[in-house]
């Protein structure tokens, strides 16, 4: 076993992360502060959406979608738009919840389908919930978006700075952790695992599919819903254009960049794919040629990932002729 | 953490520096000796539109290389991608914010940028002049840092249904993408014509990216329009001018500023974009565009308004800085706010000035016509 | 409704239907020989357009164009279909034929990147600015009953429908054909019979991108606005087409096409415009739901 893989090295490279992470904003100022939210926030979902690709093995291209009603739904109830004005602490189990519940409805029309056609259609849910979100006027305000959208408060402190929110997101994000983690290994996570390596198998070892990918795709829909609660609070006004397609694929190449299944590869799947640009924005241009191109190759070479939990034990292949 | 640190800054150059200095209510912008002045600017440089923000820093920027230097103190744009969106201008705006040397934000391109970033610029109490986003709602929401120089999309929706129904059109099918732009300018009109006593035959929206706008365009002929007003870009205005009449619709056609392009409209509208009617700010003289043009190439929408901007933006600092004994200048930001806000001055779009709200007081948007004249088609100023 | 309002749409929708139907036969082939989704198949038609736009420039700059306006086009359409081949071949070979024995996602998220890459290739390439075609199409036609047909509309019907007999032909008769058959069928034993399995592969690959390039230029000349997005979402719908239609059955991914075009077109007049998207995207979810194997039932290899 690798020194990296050991259980009791392990924790003590946890608590050494958490040790670094939290005096970090006073050394990097605001601006780096704010980017380091955005990594976050991608981290959040990344690790939802690792739930669903990464345990379950259900490739979900519309993941933006539970983004989207996490966002929206808080910025009904804590915009001006209604009137409503509750409270974010107050708004996130409710938002998370219906985030939850879309994540199963969504999952209900899909249960029995291949991989591939279920990737079409999540892409297309996706997209249909972004169009909805922009001719919906009279609720949504269409392509005006929702603006003022309340920001959390906390005892009686308005939070509005870039370190304030760096907390909270550190906060949410551990405790994500720490749920993926128990999820990963609990029954769940097992059945969940089963099921992305061989359904048929699966199945036939007595796990009910309908119920586990119910389940993948309701728990995966709540982190997503979350991020999108601490999204519309953050940034203060939402847009149907920030719940794109672009939104679910960035999420996606975060998981398959870093390792499905493996929180340490979400972590670093976020830096690269939100701090890199940041850190190159004259390369700007070249940013998403380069992305594709990592993309193949990051699947030629490493098809589960960089910090994948298992080594892919390539089956021998009667498909290609000899020779190859 | 940058602003705690300027503060004290601040505080000891108060210490040290000559008692006659009052202090500024939002605090200050200090530029020590030797140290450039920096002219931030928020815009598209990559992707879809950039093209068109591109065009807006070179604005900016030839501007900023004509003034040269003020007070002694060299003068430099940093240019920065917002985008076309929320998150990535929210960003930029707190880099800017967090920016000791930047005097204002020249920003930022699209409205779905400037409305978060508003946000922030309040926040920091940080100049931003925007060329180019012409959503109603920036400045109707008390954000004292904002102003731009082109129209909003109100103005520009109302000039544009006052001129249809001179023109006695004033049964109209209107199409809008679906934008914000879009669809705030289309709506806008058709509350305009219908305030003239006009008749809206039709609202639809259209997709963006999409190419065949047959189904829709059938579906308006029957009701027979005068007049097809298209809130939109100029990729699917010139499209829709195009398809209307291979459908037969016969009607004018009318658009907004995303149209006015000399290539992507009239070049490629070909016949069909011939008479059809855009709106637009005032046209630069011929020897601003040559001279810019010599410089950048082809120019785009709207250069002009982002070096009227910069020309703002430059001339109030100007106006208020201090040169202190050490060499430093010292902004007062509500003193710089507070004379943008008093700006009267003659830009390359006409006479500037701004309402309490930050938007351009004056008749700032003109209806041109594509005319072909001795075999060139152009816009033609009208009126 | 109207007569005329119906004819017009259904005209309308057999155009737009047209162009899916060639994208459609493209995906169909490649995923009844490999059972996968080749993601960047949108992207084909899009280079596709933009071969055919350079080569119509440079013959123009030449002066030939005007001169020679057939053969132009002529031109136009075979540099197409040398330049997508050649970059479906590239496509096959290195970003999915190393895969064939990966994970089922590695493929179609491998191809989610090949899409990704040749999108922003080209937009660097022309500075994110989109392309107008010259005006070399007659946009003349005949009036049937007060409706416009437009002669080019004629000609993209007739080429969509000719090119899919052509396949078929090919297909069930030619030898190249029933390689492809059993390649499809069965790859283990098409290769134990002496068939190369991956040339095979390869022209498939090969034929789809030439009906997608085909298609990318008769879009570029009668839409004449090219731009680098354009393959994108064509492409998404192509593919709807052809579950619809059956995938793996190239009638049905002709059918298919046809079908969504027609359901797209006459949705506006009953519909708000701007849902006319949503249309596509509920018809797929309502066929992968309800009937999986789409209107004339699949022809694929099962897999296990």
């Amino acid at each position: 076993m690798r020194w990296y893989q050991k259980r009791s090295n392990k924790k003590i490279a946890h608590w050494l992360s958490l040790l670094i992470l939290l005096p970090m904003p006073l050394f990097l100022g605001s601006y780096w502060t704010h980017i380091l939210g955005d990594i976050g926030l991608y981290v959040l979902m990344g690790i939802g959406l690792n739930v669903v690709v990464g345990l379950a093995g259900l490739l979900d291209l519309g993941y933006v979608a539970f983004f989207g009603i996490g966002a929206y739904s808080y910025a009904l109830l804590a915009s001006p738009q209604f009137e409503v004005h509750i409270p974010f602490w107050s708004a996130i189990p409710f938002c998370v919840l219906l985030a939850s519940v879309s994540g199963a409805l969504l999952g209900i029309p899909v249960l029995r389908m291949r991989g591939d056609y279920l990737a079409i259609v999540t892409l297309g849910f996706g997209e249909i919930i972004r169009i909805f979100l922009n001719n919906l006027d009279p609720i949504t305000n269409g392509p005006r978006g929702l603006l003022r959208i309340d920001p959390p408060r906390f005892f009686n402190m308005v939070i509005d700075q870039p370190l304030e929110w760096y907390y909270i997101i550190l906060f949410f994000i551990v405790f994500s952790i720490l749920f993926f983690q128990r999820l990963g290994d609990s029954k769940i996570g097992r059945a969940w695992m089963a099921m992305r390596e061989d359904q048929v198998a699966a199945q036939m070892m007595g796990i009910d599919l309908l119920r586990y990918k119910l389940l993948a795709f309701s728990i995966g829909a709540s982190f997503g819903g979350l991020g999108g609660v601490i999204f519309a609070a953050r940034q203060g006004s939402i847009f149907p254009e920030n719940f794109s397609l672009m939104v679910s694929i960035n999420v996606l190449c975060i998981i398959i960049l870093g390792g499905m299944g493996s929180v340490r590869g979400v972590i670093l799947g976020s830096f690269v794919l939100v701090g890199l640009p940041e850190l190159l924005r004259e390369f700007e241009q070249f940013r998403m040629l380069v992305f594709g191109l990592l993309l193949i190759l990051t699947m030629i070479f490493r098809p589960l990932g960089f910090f994948s939990p298992e080594r892919y034990l390539g089956k021998p292949d009667f498909n290609r002729p000899r020779g190859e | 953490m940058g602003r705690k640190l300027w503060v004290f800054n601040l505080l000891l150059c108060l210490f040290f520096a000559s008692p006659n200095l009052a202090q500024d209510d939002w605090g200050e912008i200090v530029i020590p000796p030797q140290k450039p002045i920096k002219i931030a600017v928020g815009t598209m440089l990559t992707g879809d539109y950039a093209s068109m923000g591109i065009d807006i820093k070179n604005g900016v920027e030839m501007a900023v290389m004509e003034k040269g230097s003020i007070l002694g103190h060299s003068l430099q744009i940093q240019a920065e991608d917002d985008g076309c969106a929320g998150p990535p201008s929210v960003a930029i705006a707190e880099k800017f914010g967090n920016d000791p040397l930047v005097v204002g934000v020249i920003g930022y391109m699209c409205s779905g940028g400037s409305k978060p970033a508003s946000d922030i610029h309040n926040k920091y109490k940080l100049l931003m002049i925007s060329p180019s986003s012409t959503a109603q709602e920036l400045t109707a929401r008390n954000i004292p840092v904002f102003f731009r120089t082109c129209w909003n999309d109100i103005i520009q929706a109302k000039r544009a249904a006052e001129f249809a129904a001179k023109k006695g059109l004033l049964k109209v099918a209107v199409i809008h993408d679906k934008s914000d732009y879009g669809q705030s300018l289309a709506e806008a009109f058709a509350r305009g014509i219908k305030e003239k006593g006009g008749e809206v035959t039709a609202l639809e929206g259209i997709t963006r990216g999409d190419k065949d706008f047959s189904p829709v365009l059938t579906k308006i002929k029957p009701l027979k329009p005068q007049l097809v007003y298209f809130g939109g870009m100029a990729a699917e205005g010139v499209l829709i001018v195009r398809q209307m009449k291979r459908v037969g619709i016969q009607a004018e056609f009318m658009s907004d500023d995303g149209c006015f392009t000399e290539k992507d409209f009239i070049q490629a509208g070909g016949k069909a974009a011939i008479g059809a009617y855009i709106t637009y700010a005032r046209e630069p003289s011929a020897d601003w565009v040559k001279r810019f043009e010599a410089k950048y190439g082809p120019r785009q929408t709207f250069s002009p308004q982002a070096y009227d901007a910069a020309r703002v933006l430059m001339d109030a600092v100007e106006k208020v800085a201090k040169k202190k004994e050490d060499g430093s200048l010292v902004i007062g930001k509500k003193a710089l706010r507070d004379q943008v806000a008093k700006t009267d001055m003659e830009g390359v779009t006409g006479r500037i000035q701004f309402d309490a709200n930050g938007d351009r007081t004056g008749s700032v948007v003109v209806v041109y016509q594509v005319v072909e004249e001795k075999g060139k088609a152009f816009f033609k100023a009208l009126e | 409704m109207d007569p005329s309002i119906f004819f017009e749409q259904l005209i309308n929708g057999l155009t737009i239907g047209g162009v899916y139907a060639l994208v459609a036969l493209g995906y169909t082939l490649v995923y009844g020989i490999l059972t996968m989704i080749n993601f960047a198949h949108g992207e084909v038609l899009m280079l596709g357009a933009f071969s055919g736009y350079w080569t119509l420039s440079l013959l123009e700059e030449k002066g030939i164009l005007w001169n020679w306006p057939f053969s132009s086009a002529a031109l136009a359409f075979l540099m197409a279909i040398l330049v997508c081949s050649m970059v479906g071949a590239c496509l096959e070979r290195f970003a999915y034929r190393p895969l064939r024995s990966a994970p089922r996602l590695a493929p179609l998220i491998s191809a989610i990147g090949a899409s990704i890459f040749l999108q922003n290739l080209i937009m660097v390439l022309v500075k994110g600015r989109m392309r107008v075609y010259p005006d070399i199409v007659p946009l003349s036609g005949f009036h049937l009953g007060g409706v416009f047909v437009g002669y080019f509309q004629l000609l993209l019907l007739g080429v969509s429908i000719g090119l899919m007999v052509a396949l078929t032909f090919v297909i069930k008769k030619t030898k190249v054909g029933i390689a492809m058959r059993a390649v499809a069928e069965d790859k283990k034993a098409s290769y134990l019979m002496g068939i190369n399995v991956d040339g095979i592969i390869q022209f498939t690959f090969i034929v789809g991108s030439a009906l997608a390039a085909v298609a990318g230029v008769l879009v570029g000349m009668y839409y004449s606005q090219i731009n680098h997005m354009m393959g994108f979402i064509p492409g998404i719908k192509a593919f709807t087409a052809a579950v619809v239609g059956g995938i793996g059955n190239i009638t049905g991914a002709m059918l298919g096409g046809f079908v969504l075009g027609l359901l797209e077109s006459f949705s506006v007049n009953i519909l708000p415009a701007q849902y006319k998207d949503v249309v596509a995207f509920a018809i797929l979810v309502m066929v992968l739901v309800f009937r999986p194997k789409g209107i004339l039932g699949e022809v694929v290899s099962e897999k296990v």
